[in-house]
C-alpha cells in the first residue's frame, strides 16, 4: 500500500462532490485528504483526493469513479512527476515580552518560508505552504510554542511538464 | 382562426363573390392544418407533459405507479394518455417498482415507475437496490415538494437523491425547467446503455407545473466502442485443453443467448451458470451442467476444478458464484464484460475483452476456424421422490417451454435453480443480488404483462411480505400461479441455525396459522391446499385451465433442506455464514 494521488475533473453541480465522496465511503477505499475548487472552465471542478492503495486498489478506484456520470477524468498523478501543496494557517500565542520565543519562532517562519499574515502583543498568525512533510516538520516544531489554532487544507496536486489532466472532447 | 379572418377581409376586396366561397374553405382548411402543426412548436407545455411526450417518444406503453400529492399533475397528463399508456396501479409503491423491475427482465425494456414524494419515495428503495444489484434497467419519477419549499422538512419531504444515491446507477433532480426534456432523455438512454441499471428522477412539483416549448429532442442511441484482445482470446481458447463457459446476466441484458449457443456449437465446451445466467443457454442441451456457485450439487464445482480456461461472459464473479477463491487457483481466467470496472474486480483475469457481448461473441464466431472436442460428459441424474424435485418435474413438463418463472427468495429460489430446466432466455426472474424476499408478486405481476404464461414460485415467509399485490393481478385480469412452498419457517436461515448453532431456531420456526388458499380467495383467485405429489398434480392442471389466477398453499416438511456442494472443503461455514 502506498500514498496515491487522484486528480478528478468532475461537473461543477451541487451534489457531484457527494457522489464522490460517497462512491469512496461505500466501496471502502479511506480519504486521507480532499480539496476541491472550480477549475479554468466554470462548468468543471477539480478534486484532489490522496488515499493509500495497492495496485489492485488503485485500479478499482479509477474504473468506479470513470463510471459516474458526472465524472470527466480521472487520473493518477505519480509521485515523482507531480507537484503536490497543502496551505496551513496557524494562531500562536506568543505575548511580545517573551522576546526569545519570538525571535525564534520567527526564525522558523523564515527557514520555512512561511508569511506572517497578523500580529498583535498576543498572538502570531502565520501562513505556511508546501507538502504535506513540511507542514507536518512545521507544526512539530510549533509545538514547543503555545499553538492556539490551526486549520490546514487537503492536499492538491497537478502533474509537472506537458501531461494535462483534461476532459475528452 | 384570426390568420384565417384576416385573410378573408382582404380577399374579399380582390376576388369577386362567387370564387370567394371556393377560396374561403379553402384557406379554412389550410389556416387550420398550420395551426394545428405549429401548435406543438409555438405554444408552451407543463413539465408533466413534456414527461409523458418523451414517454411516447421511448415507445413506452407501461408504467408502474402510485399516485400522491407531489406527483398529482404528471398524474393528470398520464390519464389524458391513457388510451396510449397502459397505468398499473399497484397495492403499494414497493409492489409497483417490483412490478416494473420484473416487466424490465421479462421484456428488456426499460421499466417506468411512478410515485409520490416522502414514503412514496422510501417505500420504493429496497425495489430500486434490487434492479440496481441485478443490473435491470428502470426509469423511476417521484414527486417532490416545489423547489422553495424544498429542504425544511416539510409535508411528505424527503431528499430521495440522497437516499438513493448508493443504489440507482445515476439520480437527478430537476431544478430548471429547461433541463427536464435533456434529463429524462439522457436518463432513458443511461438505463439502457453499457451495464442497464435504475435511475430516478425527482421532479419538484412546480417544474411540474410550470410550462415551456416542448424541443422535441431525439432519443439518444447506444453504441460501444470497438473490442480488442480478439485474436490473443482466440488464441487462449485454441490453446486450452479443458475449457470451460461460465455465462452470467451479462449475456441476457446483452441478447446474446443465440451467440453464445453458436460458439458452443464449435467449443462443444461445458457450459455453467451464475444465477443470473441461468436462462443464457438451454438448460437442455447435453454440454449445460447446471448453475455454479454455493448451492450446486451437481457437476460444476468438480469441472471447475479440472478446467484449464474458464471464458467468463458477463459475470461479476459474486460471493455466491465463486465462494471459494482457492478452487480456481491456477486457472486461466478470460474475462468478456461491458462494464470495465467488473474487470479484475473480485479476481484477476489474464485477459480481457471490454465490449457489448452480443458484438463480441459475434465477432469470435466470425473469427473462430476451429472445432473442439468435447472433454467432458454430463452424467445422468439420479431419480429421487424429493418433494420440491418432482413439483419441478411436473411443472417442467406441464407447460410451454417459453413460461417464465418467477421467484421470491429461500429455499424454494435455490430449489427452483438446481431442479427446474430453463430452454429460453429471460424465463427466469428472481433477485439474485439483493435476494429481497417479496420481490415475487411484483415480479410475476411485470412478467405477466409481458409474457402471458407467468408461474411464481415462493415461500410462505416472503408470500406474506407481500401478498397484498394480490389485488393487482384480480384488477388487471392477469393470471399468475403462485406456488406457496409452505414449510411454516423461514427455511434457510433455520437450515443455517441447524447446521451451525445446534438447533437454537431463532425466530425462524413460524408455525403459522394461515390459510393462503383461503386468502386467494378473498382475492378472487382460486386456491388450493395439498400436501403430495397426486394433490399436487390434480391442483396445478386445474389452475393451468382455468382463466383465473391461483395459489397453490403446497405443505413442504421443514426439514427438507437445500443441497450444498460438496466438494467446498475448508472453511464451509465461513463462507455460507459470511455469504
Amino acid at each position: 500500500m502506498e500514498k496515491t494521488v487522484l486528480g478528478i475533473l468532475v461537473n461543477n453541480e451541487s451534489g457531484v462532490l457527494n457522489r464522490v465522496t460517497s462512491l469512496f465511503s461505500r466501496r471502502g477505499f479511506n480519504i486521507d485528504s480532499l480539496s476541491v475548487g472550480e477549475t479554468e472552465n466554470n462548468k468543471l471542478s477539480r478534486i484532489t483526493i490522496t488515499t493509500l492503495a495497492d495496485d489492485n486498489i488503485k485500479k478499482q478506484i479509477v474504473k468506479q469513479l470513470e463510471k459516474l456520470v458526472d465524472v470527466k477524468k480521472v487520473q493518477i498523478l505519480e509521485n515523482q512527476h507531480s507537484v503536490l501543496r497543502e496551505l496551513l494557517l496557524v494562531k500562536v500565542a506568543l505575548p511580545a515580552s517573551n522576546r526569545l520565543f519570538r525571535s525564534e519562532v520567527m526564525e522558523a517562519i523564515n527557514v520555512f518560508r512561511g508569511k506572517v499574515i497578523d500580529m498583535s502583543p498576543e498572538f502570531i498568525l502565520i501562513e505556511v505552504t508546501g507538502t504535506g512533510s513540511k507542514i507536518d516538520a512545521f507544526i512539530e516544531y510549533l509545538k514547543k510554542y503555545n499553538i492556539c489554532e490551526l486549520c490546514r487544507t487537503g492536499a492538491t496536486a497537478i502533474e509537472r511538464g506537458a501531461k494535462i489532466l483534461k476532459e475528452e472532447v | 382562426m384570426i390568420i384565417h379572418f384576416s385573410f378573408f377581409y382582404l380577399l374579399n376586396y380582390i376576388i369577386p363573390k362567387s370564387e370567394l366561397q371556393q377560396i374561403n374553405i379553402l384557406t379554412l382548411l389550410f389556416c387550420s392544418f398550420m395551426i394545428l402543426s405549429l401548435k406543438g412548436v409555438c405554444m408552451k407545455v407543463s413539465g408533466a407533459k413534456i414527461l409523458i411526450e418523451v414517454l411516447k417518444k421511448h415507445n413506452v406503453d407501461t408504467v408502474f405507479g402510485y399516485p400522491g400529492g407531489s406527483i398529482i399533475n404528471v398524474y393528470d397528463e398520464l390519464y389524458k394518455e391513457r388510451k396510449h399508456i397502459k397505468h398499473i396501479l399497484t397495492s403499494s409503491e414497493q409492489g409497483a417498482c417490483h412490478s416494473a423491475d420484473g416487466y424490465a427482465r421479462a421484456s428488456g425494456k426499460v421499466g417506468v415507475v411512478f410515485s409520490t414524494s416522502g414514503p412514496g419515495a422510501t417505500n420504493l428503495t429496497t425495489a430500486i437496490a434490487a434492479a440496481y444489484l441485478d443490473s435491470s434497467p428502470l426509469v423511476i419519477f417521484t414527486g417532490n415538494l416545489p423547489r422553495n419549499e424544498i429542504g425544511k422538512d416539510a409535508f411528505q419531504e424527503v431528499d430521495i437523491q440522497g437516499v438513493t444515491m448508493p443504489i440507482t446507477k445515476h439520480n437527478y433532480i430537476v431544478t430548471d425547467i429547461e433541463n427536464l426534456e435533456n434529463i429524462i432523455i439522457e436518463a432513458f438512454y443511461l438505463a439502457k446503455c453499457g451495464r442497464p441499471g435504475p435511475i430516478l428522477i425527482d421532479l419538484p412539483k412546480d417544474i411540474q407545473e410550470q410550462k415551456t416549448f416542448y424541443k422535441n429532442i431525439l432519443p439518444l442511441t447506444v453504441a460501444y466502442n470497438k473490442p480488442e484482445n480478439l485474436s490473443e482470446a482466440i488464441t487462449l481458447i485454441k490453446k486450452s485443453k479443458y475449457p470451460l463457459i461460465l455465462a452470467g446476466g451479462g449475456i441476457i441484458s446483452s441478447n446474446a443467448y443465440e451467440e453464445l449457443a453458436l460458439l458452443n456449437e464449435k467449443l462443444k465446451a461445458p457450459v455453467s451458470a451464475t444465477m443470473m445466467g441461468l436462462t443464457a443457454y438451454d438448460n437442455y442441451n447435453e454440454f449445460f451442467i447446471g448453475m455454479m456457485g454455493a448451492y450446486n450439487f451437481n457437476a460444476s464445482n468438480s469441472i471447475l476444478k479440472q478446467c484449464d480456461l474458464i471464458i467468463a461472459l458477463g459475470v461479476r464473479f459474486s460471493n455466491k458464484t465463486l465462494p471459494d477463491k482457492k478452487i480456481i487457483s491456477g486457472k486461466i481466467i478470460l474475462q468478456i464484460d461491458v462494464d470495465p470496472s467488473e474487470i479484475d474486480k473480485t479476481l484477476n483475469s489474464h485477459l480481457s475483452i471490454i465490449g457489448d457481448l452480443k458484438e463480441v461473441l459475434n465477432l469470435l464466431n466470425n473469427r473462430i476456424d476451429f472445432f473442439k472436442e468435447p472433454w467432458f460428459k454430463r452424467s445422468e441424474e439420479p431419480a429421487t421422490d424429493f418433494l420440491p424435485k418432482q413439483i419441478f418435474d411436473k411443472i417442467n413438463k406441464a407447460v410451454p417451454k417459453n413460461t417464465v418463472l418467477v421467484t421470491d427468495v429461500g429455499k424454494h429460489q435455490l430449489w427452483t435453480t438446481q431442479y427446474y430446466k430453463f430452454k429460453y432466455p429471460r424465463t427466469l426472474i428472481t433477485s439474485g443480488g439483493l435476494g429481497a424476499m417479496g420481490f415475487g408478486m411484483g415480479g410475476a405481476i411485470g412478467s405477466c404483462l409481458f409474457n402471458k404464461t407467468t408461474i411464481l414460485i415462493t415461500g410462505d415467509g416472503s408470500f406474506l411480505m407481500n401478498l397484498n399485490e394480490l389485488s393487482t393481478l384480480k384488477r388487471y385480469k392477469l393470471k399468475v400461479i403462485v406456488i406457496v412452498f409452505n414449510n411454516k419457517s423461514l427455511g434457510l436461515v433455520k437450515q443455517w441455525q441447524n447446521l451451525y448453532f445446534k438447533r437454537r431456531y431463532a425466530y425462524t420456526d413460524i408455525k403459522n396459522k394461515i390459510d393462503f388458499a383461503k386468502i386467494a380467495r378473498g382475492f378472487y383467485c382460486d386456491g388450493y391446499k395439498v400436501k403430495e405429489i397426486g394433490e399436487f398434480d390434480k391442483a396445478f392442471n386445474s389452475a393451468l385451465n382455468s382463466k383465473n389466477s391461483a395459489v397453490i398453499d403446497v405443505n413442504i416438511d421443514s426439514d427438507l433442506s437445500v443441497s450444498i456442494g460438496h466438494d467446498i472443503e475448508n472453511d464451509i461455514s465461513d463462507i455460507i455464514l459470511r455469504g
